[in-house]
């Protein structure tokens, strides 16, 4: 009986890049309205999207507004900052 | 004071004494541009390089807010001045900044406002300047608002 060599067994795994997530916190200065348009042009969000997130900001203290890779996070992070609120990146 | 909207989608902003030329003067005093761009930063990691070039930035962005407002209320005409349609948003930024730095200082949303009459002048004067920036945002934002539901709105 012949005994033939273990076939050798090749795996790719593909691993996803790490995820980091733009987080926008609650303050007690900017307003509502306000964060709901700053949403829009950051994101180009629809106002009912928008208006989702700025409530879960208001009544959760903090909202995940974009997911992705670090580069990008940064920019809209930037974006945020630049329109004063309080935004911060977190890996996923 | 009377804001009113203009034809090419503005405010044209009358202050009629000269305490309300004082008050628009007091956002320039109440804001701090590095503090704030100092603030927001804080959370970054090192790996980001926030702190040497993002925050130069934002403090540049939210300076030329604050130029805006000071070349705007320099000259005290019976006419008011003009904020055009494009300089609402530096405008907003500046009145926030301001309000930002008010709450920073004297936590103006925890106060209660029923012991009023007890607080020190210092504190009661924040308060009003707070309440007054934010009437003046709120104007600007309807008013944005308004003008971008003309805007798409069917012809």
């Amino acid at each position: 009986m012949s005994v033939s060599a273990p076939k050798e067994k090749t795996q790719t795994v593909v691993k996803a890049a790490r995820q980091w997530q733009v987080i926008v916190l609650d303050d007690p200065v900017n307003l509502m309205q306000y964060v709901i348009v700053v949403f829009q042009n950051v994101f180009g969000m629809s106002k009912a999207l928008a208006k989702k997130h700025m409530m879960e900001v208001h009544e959760k203290g903090r909202s995940v507004v974009w997911t992705g890779e670090r580069e990008k996070a940064e920019m809209y992070v930037h974006q945020l900052q630049a329109n004063q609120l309080t935004a911060v990146l977190e890996k996923d | 004071m009377k804001i009113i909207p203009t034809v090419d989608k503005g405010l044209r902003v009358i202050p009629e004494a000269p305490a309300e030329w004082m008050l628009l003067r007091k956002i320039i005093q109440d804001a701090n541009p590095t503090h704030l761009a100092d603030r927001l930063s804080q959370p970054m990691d090192e790996e980001s390089c926030w702190e040497d070039i993002v925050q130069p930035e934002l403090e540049e962005t939210f300076n030329t807010q604050l130029i805006r407002v000071a070349d705007a209320t320099k000259v005290e005409s019976l006419d008011g001045f003009l904020i055009k349609n494009e300089h609402l948003m530096e405008w907003y930024g500046a009145l926030n900044q301001a309000r930002l730095m008010l709450e920073n200082t004297h936590s103006l949303s925890t106060l209660d406002l029923n012991e009023l009459d007890t607080f020190p002048p210092p504190l009661r004067q924040a308060l009003v300047r707070a309440s007054s920036y934010t009437r003046i945002q709120s104007l600007i934002l309807d008013y944005l608002d308004t003008s971008v539901d003309e805007t798409n709105s069917p012809s």
